[in-house]
């Protein structure tokens, strides 16, 4: 589904690298937890594979589309969930929502059903018609969440997508995140909250510093760790040297 | 209530809020290279400069209409009337722009979340408040009263009641126009009447207006030659409400007379007496529940309901996603009221003078005044030329891209190629200045009897020019946009790219009137031919035009 070839990504003229020599692979219907400490180059890879930023070297394919040669049909089979949700406030959700699914060319007899359905499921049906502006932090993430889904990507991608959610609001997202994996799509998202990875996560991948440290399921991290009772959490304390 | 508090408030409020700081930060791709520091410092220098010129420019406009009113006051008897008409003018825009902007300093400010939870006494906060009211608009009154207090002395010569009643004024009349927006302001906001919105849209209608209609009776008084004759009519027709005013409207009155030298004392305490009181009240009245009907506002978020809940869809035709688009772009423009003042007005204010002007028969006068050159071939191409010159000259598109600040970044997600957005881009402009183009056009061609046959090249080659500035506005902003504004002012007003752009339309105008005359006067072509003719090279310019935004746009929504 997605596959990252030795990327590399500095920004500028600076010498240290945001990203260096990353690899990894993401098969059909799982769900994959990328971890790491704040500025190890999770965001920057996100924003990679969504074609906002270009890489140095390496390749990044999404369904076999080289992003940076055929960005346009890659940016079609993907729907992401930026940290920091970014909408025309001056409309309403109904608008900006019927405005993706024209951009994302939804097909018109399946639009207004969609947005409905995705609506109700986020609890957002009642206020479809308010302007985006009077949106609490939490109704914008679920805004965006919804934005992601209604045009049935094949990857989801979601960067830190619990932050504002209201604890219904998550486990619903949680909830939705396996069924869209199980009709062989992806989902692909960064997180700082090591329960929710844990238990969510078909694999997760850990990046230190801008490099890949660890990229496996929990049980075999456990298992190459040498404990079998340690916690995600504790696990990537010590691959990410943060208890000392 | 402690004044180091207030002191702290002030100076943490200015940091943000600098006018300086608004052209120091114009886009500069490195601000510490000696080279840029250099051309930054010319840059900040001619800005200085034009703000100078545009604020002489606007005293000179009140000035000759101040200068008009000290004749038309000594013809029915008022002496001193252009400072009755100063200040009455000062005061009835100073009003409106504090209806403007005392809502966003007193009740909105983004601040004020951060200050509500500080430990500030509710007087600590609301002076601070006011203080910065006061300061914002300031200003604004001085600029407006100066230019009469030019006049008077330029009539009645230097004295010393007038330079103790400007300055006095100066400082102490703005407490009026203000004192009453803070009471309005206070209404509307424990109403609950009206959003913040409308009611600062109807400021914005009601200034311009005031604006315009003020334009339009200096245009025509400057065009008049400042001839008594029409003043001594209008003296006939309305000295008696003229003297009604004066007698009614006691502020100004108490103002003209103190500089006037009229009981100068006498009418300065009442004056000072009044303002006091007015001042007093208003502050009271807002002072009596200022901190809750801030943290009310706060707390409660302002839920805007379009359809009556009734789900609405969109437009799913054969152009919906052009569609799409355009109502994006007027989505982002609708975001500020900012970007709504300076793109709404480009286009509509053109269209207001001519009502004005034909309303207070400049239009005709006009008329007459080009009625030697009516015969000429090349007349209807200066029509033409100048109506392309109105409709190119705008910031559009050349700020189209910064405009978009950090929704640039959602645009770059979504599955379009550079030539969709560029699409959207233009249309969005078209709509704005081409269907205005059309309107004069039209206009102008049945007020001047030109035949409207004319409208055969002119309709295509407003198209085509018109198109081509948006074209090379977005190509320009397209190339190095602003995006990292933090006033939405520094995305169109102080954006380089905006100018750049109307210089380059300018430039393709100038091109094509070269053209035109070279059809018309060196190879004598009437002309609707020369006109036709003309339409090929402009579209050929527009072609390339387009070429450089749609490389523009590609290069833009590509990885970087």
């Amino acid at each position: 589904m997605v596959a990252i070839q030795s990327v590399t990504k500095k920004y500028g003229n600076s010498a240290k690298a945001a990203v260096e020599n990353l690899s990894l692979a993401l098969v059909p219907g799982e769900i994959f937890g990328f971890l790491g400490p704040n500025g190890a180059g999770k965001s920057t890879t996100i924003k990679m594979i969504v074609g906002l930023l270009s890489q140095d070297t390496g390749t990044i394919t999404v369904d076999g589309l080289d992003t940076l040669k055929e960005p346009v049909l890659v940016k079609q089979r993907i729907g992401y969930v930026p940290d920091e949700p970014l909408f025309y406030e001056k409309m309403t959700a109904n608008e900006y929502l019927q405005f993706i699914c024209e951009i994302y060319r939804v097909p018109n007899e399946a639009r207004q059903e969609r947005i409905v359905r995705w609506a109700k499921r986020f609890s957002l049906h009642g206020v479809l018609d308010d302007q985006i502006s009077s949106f609490s932090r939490g109704m914008k993430q679920k805004l965006g969440i919804v934005t992601a889904l209604v045009h049935e990507p094949r990857l989801l991608i979601l960067d830190e997508p619990m932050v504002g959610l209201d604890p219904k609001s998550a486990f619903i997202l949680k909830e939705v995140m396996h069924e869209f994996c199980e009709g062989g799509r992806s989902v692909f998202f960064s997180t700082h909250v090591m329960e929710v990875a844990e238990r969510l996560c078909t694999r997760v991948g850990i990046i230190k510093n801008g490099s890949l440290i660890a990229c496996d399921t929990f049980h075999a991290l456990q298992g190459r760790s040498g404990s079998g009772d340690l916690s995600l959490e504790q696990l990537f304390l010590e691959m990410t040297d943060e208890t000392e | 209530m402690k004044l180091n508090n207030i002191r702290m408030l002030l100076r943490a409020a200015g940091k943000g809020d600098s006018r300086w700081e608004q052209f120091v930060t114009i886009s500069f791709e490195s601000k510490n290279s000696k080279p840029r520091k250099k051309s930054r410092l010319v840059i900040q220098i001619l800005i200085g400069l034009s703000i100078l010129l545009a604020a002489g420019s606007m005293a000179f406009m009140l000035g000759v209409n101040y200068y008009q009113m000290e004749i038309l006051g000594s013809i029915v008897g008022i002496d001193g009337f252009s400072w009755f008409m100063g200040a009455v003018t000062a005061a009835l825009i100073t009003f409106m722009f504090g209806m403007f902007s005392g809502g966003s300093v007193l009740y909105h400010g983004k601040d004020l979340p951060l200050l509500l939870v500080l430990p500030l006494t509710q007087r600590e906060l609301l002076i601070s408040r006011l203080i910065l009211h006061y300061k914002a608009n300031f200003i604004l009154h001085t600029i407006l009263f100066l230019p009469s207090v030019a006049v008077t002395v330029l009539v009645h010569g230097f004295s010393l009641s007038v330079i103790v009643a400007a300055l006095v004024q100066i400082i102490v009349a703005p407490f009026i126009p203000l004192s009453l927006s803070l009471v309005i302001l206070h209404l509307f906001v424990k109403g609950k009447k009206h959003s913040g919105k409308s009611r600062e849209s109807w400021a914005i209608i009601f200034m311009l207006a005031l604006l315009v209609i003020m334009q339009g009776l200096a245009s025509r008084w400057m065009q008049s030659g400042m001839d008594s004759s029409n003043l001594e009519n209008f003296a006939k027709s309305f000295g008696v409400v003229l003297q009604g005013l004066q007698r009614v409207l006691l502020f100004p009155k108490w103002q003209m007379s103190m500089a006037m030298g009229n009981h100068t004392f006498g009418n300065g305490l009442y004056f000072l007496l009044a303002v006091s009181a007015i001042t007093t009240g208003a502050i009271f009245l807002v002072a009596t529940a200022y901190g809750e009907t801030v943290t009310r506002l706060w707390e409660t978020s302002t839920t805007v309901r379009k359809n009556n809940g009734k789900s609405s869809r969109s437009y799913t035709g054969r152009y919906a996603l052009e569609w799409a688009l355009v109502r994006r772009e007027y989505a982002i423009i609708n975001e500020h009221s900012a970007f709504k003042m300076e793109l709404y007005g480009e286009a509509v204010i053109p269209l207001i003078l001519v009502v004005v002007y034909a309303i207070s028969g400049v239009m005709g006068e006009f008329k007459e005044m080009l009625e030697p050159v009516f015969g000429l071939d090349i007349f209807p191409m200066m029509v033409a030329g100048a109506l392309l010159l109105t409709a190119s000259l705008s910031m559009m598109s050349g700020t189209s891209y910064s405009r978009e600040g950090m929704l640039l970044a959602l645009s770059r997600t979504m599955p379009l190629e550079g030539v969709s957005f560029v699409r959207g881009k233009m249309v969005a402009h078209l709509m704005l200045f081409y269907s205005t183009y059309i309107i004069f056009s039209l206009a102008a061609l049945a007020i001047f009897n030109l035949g409207l046959f004319h409208a055969l090249w002119m309709i295509p080659l407003g198209f085509f020019v018109v198109g081509s500035s948006a074209c090379f506005g977005l190509a320009i902003d397209g190339r190095n946009p602003r995006l990292d504004w933090k006033l939405p002012q520094q995305a169109v007003k102080q954006n380089l790219n905006g100018l750049a752009s109307m210089g380059i339309s300018f430039g393709n105008i100038a091109v094509l009137t070269g053209l035109g005359y070279l059809l018309t006067e060196r190879l004598g072509l009437p002309a609707l031919p020369s006109g036709l003719l003309l339409v090929a090279p402009s579209a050929c310019i527009w072609w390339l035009s387009w070429k450089l935004a749609v490389s523009g746009a590609r290069k833009l929504y590509q990885a970087q």
